[in-house]
């Protein structure tokens, strides 16, 4: 469209400087040739006339003489002679008009020729001409009569005539060649001036073309400017130029562009920006997962379109209305997910203002809080948790020593089994005071222990002994599985020995009578694995991630019962880890359990 | 006066898209306090049914009031209709969702069956519905409606089965059957919702299209949709 636009008015330029010498050159042309024409018939007729004239005056001389009788035949035989000699009709022509001689025709069948224009003119002033038809001959002629006075008195005309058509050919004859001389020479101008025309619109063109370019925003193309020093160049110049500032300043705005995109893109946060029309400025690709829309097609669109988040979009609408920035949170569900894996975002949206202060939309930004949340709930759930478990024995304890005290009559047995029942408090009280300074020891000195290069194969073997004495008690057939080859890595000792011992301590407790449990230690391309697989109860999926938390207890009374801490699985975790490894944990449940501790090879 | 038309047609969008958010958000959350056993959510939920229920008398009001002032006619009239029937529809769904509330934080404080109920394709399925026929009310989106009218069969399907199980569990236990009873009509609730968000994606195929698809077989929706 805007292309065809173009090229029609450069072509209207091109045509209208090109008609436009095309016209000059004709009207100069038909204007030159109309005064030519003009110009050689009036030397033509005024040579006519001089020549006319010299007959004339031979015709009076012949004519001498003869006046006063009727033409002799010699006379006119002259006169006939001369006329055809002289390529003009004279004739000789009485005062009273009666015709004596003639070159073309006989005297007598010519009738009176006293009222001719010309003969009448020259009658009065001695010389007439006229240009008129003849009466006798019946062709235009071009006429001069002179009257002949002999010692003042009049004693006859002579005329000459010349056939003006003769006259009218040799004009046509010079205008065929006039003009076709005038159309070579307006031929070539036009070609000229086509050249011409061509010459001073190209560069033009090329001009527009560049503007035009320039205007469709392509500004990498090659911006050769037109040659030479006229204005056209000139301003080719300075399109070029402008082109040029026009692309370097286009570079640094792309360049600032995909800066801040790339900052908000990288940004952790969601980042969700409006116009004051609610339209949406910008939206980076976290906010875009956390709104489930396609940042793609959100530009331009409406935020309440985009998203059905109230808390977005009153949020945004508020900052945008008043300028005040506002905080809120919300759970957001993100589309395809079932109820678990809901996300929870603090928002925060201010105003965002233009150069001059004024409210020209806002801005909002999304965080993802879910895991801060999920921390902080774990450390409550820990403090909460330790004092719990603190408390519980030691109620325990208080209760039963106040009773003894209240109660000094208290039967024997009674008495060793209430004293029995403290001593396995204070104990319990003693391992979880152990298992927590392990835990804030291990985690004050992670990866600082003394390290040696220790067989694996041997500290397992040395667990399972310690725990066969368990393991039977309950019948359960524990195996060590351990492979021909040395598995020996570096390691801190005490680390390895707490580590087996509360793996093994678990699949033992976890594990019904009657049950198996495998150590084993499996080498693998780029670690070593040591796992231990029961065949107990299992761990629901949902658990599975929580039972390395400290005192996460998928069964709170079994797990106490057992007269477990719940730090073990915790404590098996912050060890691998400060020896550079890490745990894992595959579970179906009701089948069993199996919990790998990877070190690095 | 055609301007002003747009502008307020513009905000009743808005409103009404407002109020599909309320509703949505307010199934999200009985949907999750069934699924997690929250009670306060579901406290949360019952209570929320009153700001739903204002905006729909706003919205309402604000059809009645353009139809009164502008006359509209042609697309405009028909999006106003239409506006007002989903309108309808979604304070419908909001209630239902009060109800599922309801029936959650019964169900939280009692034990669960000992049978496997597994709402979660269920749920899946309806949420999904819910979400696209706003989406395709937002979209102006025909074919995405269609889909949702397809989905409601599915739904059914749901909803028959969670019938037939919970039958067969309250013949062999009796003391279930409270529970079951109130699980039982969770999932009615739920296939309701269903049911209103297929007629909200009936009503954006007749505001696009001037087409009524109610009450027609779904084989011709299969075709039309395709």
């Amino acid at each position: 469209m805007r292309y065809t636009a173009a090229h029609s008015m450069r072509a209207s330029f091109f045509w209208r400087l090109y008609v436009g010498c095309v016209a000059l050159i004709l009207l100069s042309t038909v204007t030159l040739g109309v005064w030519f024409e003009r110009r050689a018939r009036a030397d033509m007729l005024s040579d006519l006339d001089a020549s006319l004239r010299a007959r004339l005056v031979l015709l009076q001389d012949i004519a001498a003489g003869h006046w006063e009788e009727p033409a002799s035949p010699e006379l006119e035989l002259r006169i006939q002679r001369l006329g055809i000699e002289g390529e003009a009709r004279l004739t000789l022509v009485r005062p009273d008009g009666v015709v004596i001689a003639d070159s073309e025709r006989d005297p007598a069948s010519i009738g009176n020729h006293r009222l001719r224009p010309e003969i009448e003119a020259a009658a009065r002033t001695g010389e007439g001409s006229a240009e008129r038809d003849s009466e006798t001959v019946g062709r235009p002629y071009r006429y001069i009569a002179r009257a002949v006075r002999v010692d003042g008195e009049l004693v006859g005309f002579v005329r000459a005539a010349f056939p003006l058509d003769e006259v009218d050919a040799r004009i046509t004859d010079l205008r065929v060649s006039t003009v076709l001389t005038a159309l070579a020479a307006a031929g070539i101008a036009v070609l000229v001036a086509l050249s011409f025309a061509s010459r001073v619109s190209a560069p033009l063109a090329a001009t527009a073309a560049l503007a035009e370019r320039i205007a469709r925003g392509d500004y990498a193309g090659p911006t050769e400017p037109v040659a030479g020093a006229d204005e056209i160049a000139r301003l080719s110049e300075a399109i070029a130029t402008m082109n040029r500032q026009l692309e370097e300043r286009l570079e640094t705005i792309t360049a600032h562009r995909n800066k801040v995109l790339a900052i908000l893109g990288g940004m952790v946060e969601g980042v969700v920006a409006i116009d004051a029309d609610e339209r949406i400025v910008h939206m980076n690709a976290v906010a875009a997962r956390l709104l489930g829309a396609n940042p793609a097609e959100v530009e331009g669109r409406r935020i309440w379109e985009i998203t059905r988040v109230l808390a977005v979009s009153d949020l945004l609408d508020h900052a945008r209305k008043t300028g005040e920035p506002r905080s809120a949170a919300c759970t957001l569900v993100p589309a395809g997910d079932a109820g678990s894996a809901q996300v929870e975002i603090e928002l925060r949206a201010s105003a965002i203002r233009d150069g001059a202060g004024e409210l020209f939309g806002a801005v909002l930004v999304m965080h993802d809080v879910t895991e801060l949340r999920r921390l902080e709930n774990v450390r409550r759930d820990f403090v909460a948790n330790v004092s719990h478990e603190l408390k519980t024995p030691l109620t325990a304890i208080r209760g039963m020593v106040e009773t003894m005290i209240d109660d000094p009559e208290m039967p024997k047995e009674m008495q060793s089994r209430f004293l029995d029942r403290v001593r396995d408090q204070s104990l319990r009280l003693s391992a979880l005071v152990t298992d927590l300074l392990s835990l804030a020891k291990i985690e004050a000195n992670e990866g600082r222990g003394e390290r040696a290069l220790i067989d694996l194969r041997a500290r397992v073997r040395e667990g399972v002994a310690r725990f066969g004495e368990v393991a039977a008690r309950k019948r359960i057939t524990l195996v060590a599985e351990l492979p021909e080859q040395d598995c020996t890595v570096q390691t801190d000792e005490e680390s390895l020995r707490q580590i087996l011992d509360n793996l093994l301590d678990n699949a033992c407790k976890y594990t019904p009578e009657g049950g198996k449990v495998w150590a084993r230690i499996l080498r693998r391309p780029g670690e070593l694995r040591f796992e231990v697989e029961d065949s107990g109860i299992g761990i629901e999926p949902a658990d599975q991630a929580r039972v390395f938390e400290r005192f996460y207890r998928v069964d709170k009374a079994r797990s106490r019962d057992l007269g477990g801490t719940g730090l073990g699985l915790s404590i098996v975790k912050h060890l691998a880890s400060s020896l550079g490894g890490s745990v894992s944990l595959e579970s179906t449940p009701g089948r069993g359990s199996t919990f790998r501790v990877h070190f690095p090879a | 006066m055609t301007r002003h038309l747009q502008t307020d047609l513009d905000r009743l969008k808005k409103e009404v898209l407002a109020m599909g958010a309320l509703v949505e958000e307010a199934i999200n959350r009985a949907i999750r306090a069934l699924v997690a056993r929250e009670t306060d959510l579901a406290k949360e939920v019952a209570a929320g049914d009153d700001a739903i229920d204002r905006k729909e008398l706003e919205v309402e009001d604000m059809c009645l009031k353009m139809l009164a002032l502008h006359q509209p006619v042609a697309g405009d009239l028909r999006y106003i209709i239409a506006v007002l029937k989903v309108n309808n529809d979604l304070e419908r769904m909001g209630d239902l969702a009060g109800n599922i509330a309801e029936r959650a934080q019964f169900l939280s404080t009692h034990a669960p069956l000992p049978v496997d109920i597994d709402f979660t394709r269920m749920v899946e399925s309806v949420r999904r519905m819910v979400r696209q026929s706003l989406d395709a009310l937002v979209n102006q989106d025909p074919d995405l409606a269609r889909k949702v009218c397809l989905a409601d069969e599915e739904v059914d399907g749901f909803q028959r089965h969670m019938f037939e199980t919970l039958t067969s569990l309250m013949q062999r236990d009796s003391s279930t059957v409270e529970r079951a009873v109130q699980v039982l009509s969770v999932s009615r609730h739920l296939e309701r919702i269903g049911d209103s968000a297929t007629n909200i994606a009936e009503d954006v195929v007749f505001m696009v299209e001037g087409d009524v698809i109610r009450h027609q077989p779904r084989g011709r929706l299969h075709r039309a949709g395709t």
